[in-house]
């Protein structure tokens, strides 16, 4: 039984997984801030540790092409403790979607709108998301390609116009930090950008393409979003340097020190109009994961009268998730790596393993 | 042929719409074989209106037969009446012995009537019908069928360069009011025996031709079946112009973004039926839908697809930054102005400010009275004769523009934004009504929540869009298939679009077979 029908092809789900992933690189501040100017190190060292998570997941998307995490929790776990990981998971995801939503909310107010209560902001955003999430995958997904591609646009164009600022200095010292750090740096990109693309798992029944090439499409939208990500935080130390552990948004004071002949200024007009976009989609496939495991875990048949409530239920989540930014700067970087650890990686491993043990997929394959 | 095709799809249609159609049921009985039962229920029915011509004549050997010849004066074309019917007959007298027992229409058709659109017909619907639409019915005494002679000719239009979508380089033809003369414009096009064209007739009253043009293994079945069923379903007294189809058959009607292209010129039509479109002409509308219609299609010009391709690209990526100027040039000044002053450069601010000192109004105020008098100003021009309307751009161009400012009612900067968004607007007429509307939204929007709010309404046009899919086709295509890119946002050279519109085509994808470029080198 699959509740909503979309269709995504191949090139979108690879842009997807690209935006989802560039839409975390413009908030680097919780990593930066420990790992200073050998964030770039980090970053590559999170993204090869994070290469066998994604093999976890396409190897579950490849032994249940047609369903999504839920499904295959019940499946493998049974209904009674199935039911229980899922909701789990739909914890994960919502957290996901009220930590998402409090960044985006925290940005505007910080930056334009200090007097504008927060909620304003909130809602008006979560109602545009409810908007696109009711309609469907589809719609959610179908800028996937022209968001990725302006954030590309975006990230290329400003590392040239701060070509001026960049100095090789910046860079140095290099490793001299204590080992942990390095560590922990790689643990945390490993779980909050790239971890996160797990979501993945209850949206790929809705793929075009053949369970074999998913894992293609997966890798080459990751390493996409990767390479972003490393530009970005490469182009920010190297004009910041090592204050760079001092910003809350690295990128948007990168942007700040743009000025060519004071003609060229104010680049982060262009930081903010990108950021809300990739935090628009980031939203909506997080909130429409939410509402669809919700949906699969009570066995409904539509979603759509969801939303809205859902909605509500991840504003005020949001508002009552962390007192302050400080709390929220020291959970990111301290304790939730390892809560997300969990989720990203040994929960799906578990899956597979007891799927293994009980030779599921087999079994359905014979039966089919 | 075609009108006995035509009488088809009449007899068909009324038999779809047997209910609904009472008033014509008294003339569904076979006609009488007595000539002078006949005028008199033609004359009953077609009352006593002067332009009526009911012409009864006898001829024959020794003028042993009568017959009647009735015919609507102006719809017909008098001379070739007198030349090819009545003189062929009147004049014979070379009927054989016995003619009376063996004679039938038949023979009339085949051996005597010097023309070529002939259609026989016994029911009295079918005569008022043709008789109504400029044909020329022929009845004889004593035989219980009629002749319908298409003798068509009245006052028409000339084929004129359109005045809506001109161009510099390219043809100058554009529809006219006929029905013929547009499907004959079209046909000229495209000489591919697959162009079909079906003719249905829609309306109670006024009995409109209208005809689906497509190419057959181009354009999608279900996108024609939707077409086809929607049509039939349309069950009104009148149709008076293609926007009255437009508005029976679209899918979005509160929808902002109109779902159905028009143009007036057969070259543009012809490009899209070859794309996979479907048109659809109406009589009395010189302006032919298509469906189904993309985003895109509103910024692609004739002309982009006459010109060599790097201006062309030049000149779409203009116009899809017209149109994001159209929309937010002004909305953008007001969050500026009231939220983001610290964007705007200094030396510029202190101007900006200094107008901004001079005026009472906060800016959303000023922008609603410069955006609501423009609006006005070219409803005004628009509709008054020419003459006048010259008079009405000097008073917008001076009283508007320079008495406001200096009467302090509105600044400067406004003027200029104002300005640059309604220039912005002529460029893209096809979306003139989502412009105004959307300018109207984002101008709340901007003075409620600033350079947020427009972000805010950005994507939720962009959602809008994603939703709309009119006939089943995705209308932001080009964002979804990326085939589509070639002919989006740029315009590629002719030889390198080798494939037609992705969500459009339906077998026969490909224009062309190989991959050659023009000077030959692979």
């Amino acid at each position: 039984m699959k509740i909503d029908k979309g269709k995504i092809s191949g090139i979108q789900f690879m842009f997807t997984v690209a935006c989802f992933l560039q839409s975390s690189s413009l908030l680097t501040s919780f990593f930066t801030s420990i790992t200073k100017q050998d964030s770039w190190i980090v970053t590559i060292l999170g993204f090869i540790v994070s290469i066998p998570s994604l093999l976890i997941y396409t190897y579950i998307m490849k032994i249940f092409p047609d369903k999504n995490l839920v499904e295959v929790n019940d499946i493998v776990f049974g209904p009674i403790i199935g039911k229980l990981f899922s909701i789990v998971y739909l914890w994960f995801f919502m957290t996901l979607s009220s930590l998402n939503i409090k960044d985006l909310g925290d940005f505007v107010h910080k930056t334009t709108m200090q007097k504008t209560p927060a909620i304003i902001i909130l809602g008006i955003f979560m109602l545009l998301c409810a908007w696109a999430v009711r309609n469907g995958i589809e719609v959610v997904t179908r800028y996937s390609m022209f968001f990725t591609l302006i954030a590309i646009f975006i990230v290329i164009s400003t590392s040239f116009l701060t070509m001026n600022q960049m100095k090789i200095d910046n860079f140095l010292p290099m490793l001299n930090q204590p080992r942990m750090i390095y560590i922990q740096g790689a643990h945390i990109i490993s779980t909050i950008p790239f971890g996160e693309v797990m979501v993945f798992l209850m949206i790929h029944p809705n793929l075009e393409i053949e369970p074999k090439q998913r894992r293609k499409y997966y890798t080459y939208g990751f390493i996409i979003g990767g390479l972003t990500l490393l530009t970005i935080v490469i182009r920010d130390t190297a004009v910041l340097g090592n204050t760079i552990k001092i910003f809350a948004l690295p990128p948007f004071e990168t942007l700040r020190l743009i000025s060519i002949y004071s003609g060229l200024s104010r680049i982060e007009v262009l930081f903010a109009v990108s950021l809300i976009m990739l935090m628009f989609f980031k939203i909506c496939i997080l909130y429409y994961v939410t509402v669809m495991s919700i949906a699969y875990i009570f066995n409904l048949k539509s979603f759509k009268s969801l939303v809205i409530s859902v909605g509500i239920i991840i504003i005020m989540y949001s508002f009552s998730i962390y007192p302050s930014i400080i709390v929220h700067m020291n959970s990111a970087s301290k304790t939730a790596p390892f809560q997300w650890f969990m989720f990203e990686t040994i929960l799906p491993f578990i899956t597979i393993i007891v799927a293994k043990i009980r030779k599921l997929p087999k079994l359905k394959k014979g039966m089919i | 042929m075609l009108f006995s095709y035509i009488m088809k799809k009449i007899v068909l249609w009324q038999h779809y719409n047997k209910e609904e159609h009472h008033d014509a049921d008294y003339l569904e009985k076979d006609i009488s074989m007595s000539l002078a039962e006949n005028i008199e229920f033609f004359r009953l029915i077609l009352g006593d209106s002067n332009d009526i011509k009911i012409h009864e004549f006898i001829f024959g050997s020794n003028c042993e037969f009568s017959g009647v010849l009735i015919y609507i004066d102006g719809l017909v074309d008098n001379l070739e009446i007198t030349e090819s019917i009545l003189k062929p007959i009147i004049l014979n007298k070379n009927f054989e012995e016995n003619a009376i027992e063996n004679f039938t229409m038949m023979n009339l058709k085949k051996s005597i009537i010097c023309l070529g659109d002939i259609t026989e017909s016994s029911i009295y619907s079918n005569l008022f019908e043709g008789c109504l639409s400029g044909n020329t019915i022929l009845l004889v005494d004593g035989l219980s069928t009629g002749l319908v002679i298409s003798t068509k000719g009245w006052e028409k239009r000339s084929v004129t360069e359109p005045q809506t979508e001109s161009v510099v380089r390219g043809p100058r033809e554009g529809f006219t009011e006929d029905f013929r003369t547009n499907t004959s414009l079209i046909r000229r096009r495209i000489k591919s025996p697959k162009l079909k064209m079906e003719n249905m007739i829609i309306g109670r009253k006024t009995y409109t031709n209208i005809c689906i043009a497509y190419i057959e293994g181009v354009a999608k079945p279900e996108v024609l079946q939707t077409l086809r069923n929607r049509l039939r379903a349309i069950d009104v007294d009148s149709i008076m112009d293609s926007g009255y189809i437009e508005q029976y058959i679209e899918d979005y009607p509160f929808s902002i973004f109109p779902t159905i292209g028009y143009s007036e010129k057969p070259d543009v039509i012809a490009a899209k039926i070859l794309e996979g479109r479907i048109a659809v002409v109406v009589d009395g509308s010189p302006f032919v839908l298509t469906v189904p219609m993309l985003f895109v299609e509103s910024f692609q010009s004739a002309e982009d697809y006459y010109v060599r391709p790097i201006y062309a690209s030049l000149i779409r990526l203009m116009r899809f930054f017209a149109y994001f100027i159209a929309i937010y040039a002004v909305p953008g000044f007001i969050a500026l102005t009231t939220f983001h002053q610290e964007l705007i450069p200094t030396t510029l601010l202190f101007t900006v400010a200094k107008a901004r000192e001079a005026t009472p109004f906060p800016a959303i105020i000023e922008a609603l009275i410069m955006v609501i008098s423009f609006e006005i100003l070219r409803e005004a021009g628009l509709r008054l004769p020419r003459p006048v309307g010259q008079a009405i751009s000097i008073v917008g161009a001076l009283i508007m523009g320079d008495a406001a400012v200096s009467a302090g009612i509105v600044g400067a900067p406004m003027v200029i934004t104002v300005a640059i968004g309604a220039v912005s607007e002529f460029i893209i007429p096809d979306q003139g009504d989502s412009i105004s509307i959307l300018r109207i939204i984002m101008m709340f929007l901007a003075s409620a929540l600033g350079g947020f709010g427009l972000s805010v309404g950005f994507l939720g046009v962009l959602i809008h869009l994603a939703i709309l899919e009119p006939f089943g086709i995705p209308y932001f295509a080009s964002v979804k298939f990326s085939r589509d890119q070639q002919d989006s946002f740029v315009r590629l050279p002719l030889w390198v679009m080798e494939d037609r519109p992705k969500g459009l085509s339906y077998i026969d994808e490909k224009r062309k077979k190989t991959f050659i470029p023009p000077n030959g080198k692979k």
